[in-house]
């Protein structure tokens, strides 16, 4: 009898106490959905705690979930937001949406329809994504908002989605260009520049400066650094080739003679570091930079006379014009450079370089 | 006197000449005909080119938000009128103007002003497909801007140069896709751009007295352009200054933006010296508006007396950077070697800045650093600046 009393009190209490619960749930639901109304989202996720359990969303129903995930976006939480809605096509959609998102990755959304309330949570996980891009600049939400507001756009399921996505859209752009990275490069460059020897005459001291028009082929490598816009840039090349000296070689007896070599053998290098902007959709580059530039000749000294500087340094400043054409870029360099640091000497240098970015 | 070599040579090395911007393939522009009257460029722009440069190309300096680019092609008419497509009668005026300072590496830089270009210009358009063109350019040339060429025209020292710098009558049929001129015109060679004094130009004697009078046949549609021209020489020069010969070019657009080209030129003077050259060309859209623009050209001078031969070689390479609306900034390179047999080289190198601030102005600043490699002479290298301000109405 006690056996037969329990059982039925199982089953009795069993079955009832649900939908006690869920009528009461109801209540609630009601009563969240009246507070939704009146733009009272706080109280309304509190009358929504009161008749489900957030921390067991699986036995939520999908118009609660909505109704949670709404208001946790209307007060700016899109991180629990996106929880409940998560959740709700997890519950309820979760094949559907397998589909909607294979769909989406083959291009083919035109070809499926969905359920008005998984568009409509689709739609408000792109806002939620977006909005969660303006307020950290993370590009993951933005990459996300993009994928939502675009199956949302595409199924027609919002009318303000078109307008949305191309926000979206520009603002990933934007978001790839901003991006700073590295970038190596290789150069090949004709250089061309005049430079000052001075020949000493050994029994007098007294100096002559001669003009020395140098013509190379200089090979390196360079690594920027910057967005899509601006940047730093950091390069090198070693240079060979041959110069034309001529001058005239003064001396203390007043028999001056003229110095002349051609084809002198000379080798060096040169540094540069500096700053480059970016022009027209990145197809244009311009620069200022800080140039270092080394040379060894191998002049040779005619009898009682003295080459003073056959190695030499020369520091200044150079202006880059760089245009970015299929396969390579094509530079052009001038630069201005003085004997050591603001030292006499001054030269011109012309850089023609053919660069392959990395 | 070597002063004054190196002055003559730093004024020639300057002077501009009519708008001609082969450049604006960065917008779009592949054929010369779409803005200028003459199928391959220079002259006077018709009213559809006015309305470019108006609208599309110059600045809007000082124009307010409430005038909008369509106000602005209203205006690009001769003095601010608007352009009248029912009009035949199309007059323009032209001037520019510029600052050069030369031998800026000596103690001694020089500096001068030059009036490059006072051109008044009537041009008449009609027919029913205004198939008709007739235009007529006066330019004076005062005294103190004359340069070297000076000498090719019967004018004495101290006179200023009053000639014209081009008259033609043009018919244009099969649907405006063929175009026969007669009359005086530049020849047609190479790249048409405004520097007459590049080595592309100057050294294929195509500098800015260079137009003869003669026919030119052209044949093009939007993919391509074929000119040939057979000509007389300037019958304005002095008889011993005239060249007689031919001269064609074809260049196609081989992509929306990049259109390659070949050029071919033989003249004859009055001494029976013969010069032939042929050029390489190609032009480059880049990005929203910049450009690319190469000539490689060969040039073989035959003196009939001796039966000399000369091969020299020419280099032109010009970057041009779009900045924004009406801005550019320029680097031009080139390369010149007078004789290919020797070793002897010249280079320059130019930067500058274009600016477009409003409708018809232009402002130009250039810089130009030359060197000369030659094996046995080692000679400074020179700078230059030039300033000049060109006005069209």
């Amino acid at each position: 009898m006690v056996l037969r009393w329990l059982v039925f009190t199982f089953i009795i209490f069993g079955s009832i106490a649900p939908s006690y619960a869920n009528r009461s749930s109801k209540i609630y639901f009601r009563k969240a959905q009246i507070l939704f109304k009146n733009k009272k989202y706080a109280q309304s996720l509190k009358a929504l705690n009161k008749g489900y359990n957030f921390k067991k969303p699986k036995t939520i129903p999908a118009s609660a979930l909505f109704l949670i995930a709404y208001n946790f976006k209307k007060l700016g939480k899109y991180r629990e937001s996106n929880y409940f809605y998560n959740r709700l096509i997890r519950n309820i959609y979760l094949r559907k949406h397998i589909t909607v998102i294979k769909a989406y990755k083959k291009n083919i959304l035109y070809e499926l329809e969905v359920p008005r309330t998984l568009g409509m949570t689709y739609f408000h996980l792109g806002e939620n994504h977006f909005r969660a891009y303006l307020a950290t600049k993370k590009v993951q939400s933005a990459l996300k908002a993009r994928m939502y507001i675009k199956i949302c756009d595409e199924m027609m399921i919002a009318n303000q989605c078109t307008g949305m996505l191309e926000k979206i859209n520009s603002i990933i752009a934007e978001a790839k260009l901003q991006r700073k990275k590295f970038e190596f490069y290789l150069q090949a460059s004709r250089l061309l520049f005049q430079d000052r020897v001075e020949i000493e005459e050994n029994s007098s001291g007294i100096s002559s400066s001669l003009v020395s028009n140098n013509s190379s082929v200089c090979y390196g490598a360079g690594l920027r650094y910057g967005s899509s816009y601006k940047g730093w840039d950091f390069n090198g090349c070693i240079f060979s080739g041959t110069t034309t000296v001529q001058g005239v070689a003064s001396s203390e007896s007043g028999t001056d003679f003229e110095y002349k070599q051609s084809g002198v053998p000379i080798a060096g290098m040169v540094l540069e570091s500096g700053y480059y902007y970016l022009l027209d959709n990145q197809k244009g580059r311009l620069g200022a930079y800080g140039t270092l530039l080394y040379r060894a000749g191998s002049y040779s000294e005619p009898t009682g006379y003295v080459i003073n500087d056959p190695n030499n340094y020369y520091l200044g400043v150079s202006f880059l014009a760089s245009l970015k054409i299929p396969l390579v870029e094509l530079q052009s360099k001038l630069a201005h450079l003085s004997s050591g640091i603001g030292g006499p000497g001054k030269i011109n240098s012309l850089a023609l370089n053919v660069v392959y970015n990395f | 006197m070597l002063k004054l070599l190196i002055l003559i040579v730093g004024l020639s090395a300057f002077i501009n000449e009519a708008h001609a911007y082969p450049n604006f393939i960065g917008k779009g522009y592949h054929a010369c005909l779409t803005c200028h009257y003459n199928p391959f460029g220079n002259g006077p722009l018709n009213d559809y080119g006015r309305g470019v440069a108006a609208s599309a190309l110059a600045g809007r300096l000082f124009v307010s938000d409430s005038t909008s680019d369509e106000d602005l092609s209203n205006r690009s008419g001769f003095l601010f009128s608007k352009p009248d497509p029912k009009s035949v009668f199309k007059p323009a005026l032209d001037y520019r103007g510029g600052n050069i300072n030369s031998s800026l590496e000596t103690d001694d830089p020089q500096e001068k002003y030059v009036n490059m270009q006072i051109d008044a210009t009537a041009t008449a358009n009609w027919g029913k497909q205004k198939e008709y063109i007739a235009t007529f350019t006066y330019s004076v040339v005062p005294s103190n801007s004359l340069p070297a060429g000076q000498a090719d025209y019967d004018v004495a020292a101290g006179e200023d140069l009053t000639f014209s710098r081009e008259h033609y009558f043009g018919y244009r049929f099969s649907n405006n896709s063929q175009g026969i001129y007669v009359g005086k015109m530049d020849i047609v060679y190479g790249i048409r751009i405004p520097n007459h004094t590049a080595f592309s130009r100057s050294s294929t004697g195509n500098d800015q007295y260079a137009a003869s009078h003669g026919v030119v046949y052209h044949l093009g549609s939007e993919k391509f352009d074929l000119g040939l021209q057979y000509f007389l020489g300037d019958f304005e020069k002095v008889e011993e200054a005239r060249s007689s010969g031919f001269a064609g070019k074809y260049e196609h657009s081989v992509t929306s933006n990049i259109r390659l080209g070949v050029s071919y030129l033989n003249s004859t003077n009055n001494n029976d010296d013969e010069t032939s050259a042929y050029a390489l060309i190609a032009k480059m859209g880049i990005g929203k508006g910049s450009s690319l623009m190469y000539e490689f050209g060969q040039k073989v001078n035959t003196i009939s007396s001796t039966g000399l031969s000369t091969t020299s070689q020419y280099m032109f390479l010009q970057k041009h950077f779009y900045v924004k609306r009406g801005l550019y900034i320029l680097m031009t390179y080139e390369q010149f070697v007078a004789d290919t047999s020797g070793a002897a080289e010249s280079h320059r190198i130019s930067p500058g800045i274009q600016w477009f601030p409003i409708q018809r102005v232009e402002i130009r600043a250039d810089l130009t650093n030359s060197k000369q490699y030659e094996t046995n002479v080692a000679t400074n290298d020179s700078w230059a600046f030039l300033g000049q301000v060109h006005l069209w109405f």
